[in-house]
């Protein structure tokens, strides 16, 4: 998957949260933590919708999680990741960090990969082997 | 072969179990969190040995994986370290998965030492 030579294309979505499923309080955990839970609450929201392919299926590897996306045949690997930055250049740092995290897996599986930057409003989502495409939205 | 229905279904509640598992212990429930992170440990060793049954290798190494991860996360070295050396035997690893699988074993192993060490500590008071 080479980001230079991808495909971009840019999709407009509202997301509604269900004011019951907010804490009330603030969340006893680090900014970080958050970030990255909330990533992955996005990335469960958007690939189902967008890319019609949804998570089935998560592991522990060592200290990580492995998460795997399925369109009900084919399976591939899934790397999430959230972050609060401004920065549209360390954004898409953060996303070829995660494509080489991806690609690194030991299982030789390629797949997807969300990055949300929830300050600019905005998610990457790299898409599987063959398509060389980059969606953000 | 694929997986039966029913191991679709553990797959589901194992998933469940771990993503639960992991934000009760970012939010520092760390005896929850352990409980949780053993019964998912205990469905993926079910789930590691019927991949094993169908000779599915690719699924069977990363059940087991995370087998012996959970068991860590739940705070059970032993056990962790056990199906890890047993994995370490296996012929059909990939390199890059044992390197993983060395790397978190030398953590478990310090971390087994450190808790030696505090025992020790704890019955010289």
């Amino acid at each position: 998957m080479q980001l230079d030579s991808s495909v971009e294309s840019t999709v407009h979505v509202l997301l509604q949260w269900d004011p019951e499923s907010a804490f009330v309080q603030p969340v006893a955990v680090q900014e970080r933590v958050l970030t990255e839970w909330a990533a992955l609450g996005v990335a469960c929201v958007l690939l189902p919708a967008l890319l019609n392919v949804r998570i089935t299926s998560v592991a522990v590897e060592g200290e990580s999680f492995d998460y795997r996306v399925s369109d009900g045949s084919t399976e591939w690997g899934l790397e999430v990741s959230g972050t609060m930055t401004e920065d549209d250049g360390e954004l898409r740092e953060r996303l070829r960090l995660k494509i080489r995290q991806l690609q690194a897996n030991p299982y030789g599986m390629m797949g997807y990969v969300v990055v949300a930057a929830f300050v600019r409003r905005e998610a990457l989502i790299a898409i599987p082997e063959g398509e060389n495409q980059e969606e953000a939205i | 072969m694929t997986p039966s229905t029913e191991d679709v279904s553990a797959e589901t509640r194992k998933s469940n179990l771990l993503l639960q598992a992991a934000l009760l212990r970012d939010q520092g429930d760390l005896e929850q969190a352990s409980a949780l992170f053993a019964t998912a440990a205990e469905i993926e060793e079910r789930l590691a040995a019927e991949a094993d049954a169908r000779n599915d290798s690719a699924h069977a190494l990363r059940s087991w994986y995370s087998a012996a991860s959970a068991w860590a996360h739940a705070g059970d070295f032993h056990h962790a370290l056990t199906l890890l050396q047993a994995l370490q035997q296996r012929p059909d690893v990939p390199s890059a998965l044992r390197a993983r699988m060395n790397a978190f074993s030398a953590k478990v192993q310090e971390q087994r030492e450190l808790w030696r060490q505090a025992l020790q500590e704890l019955a010289s008071v």
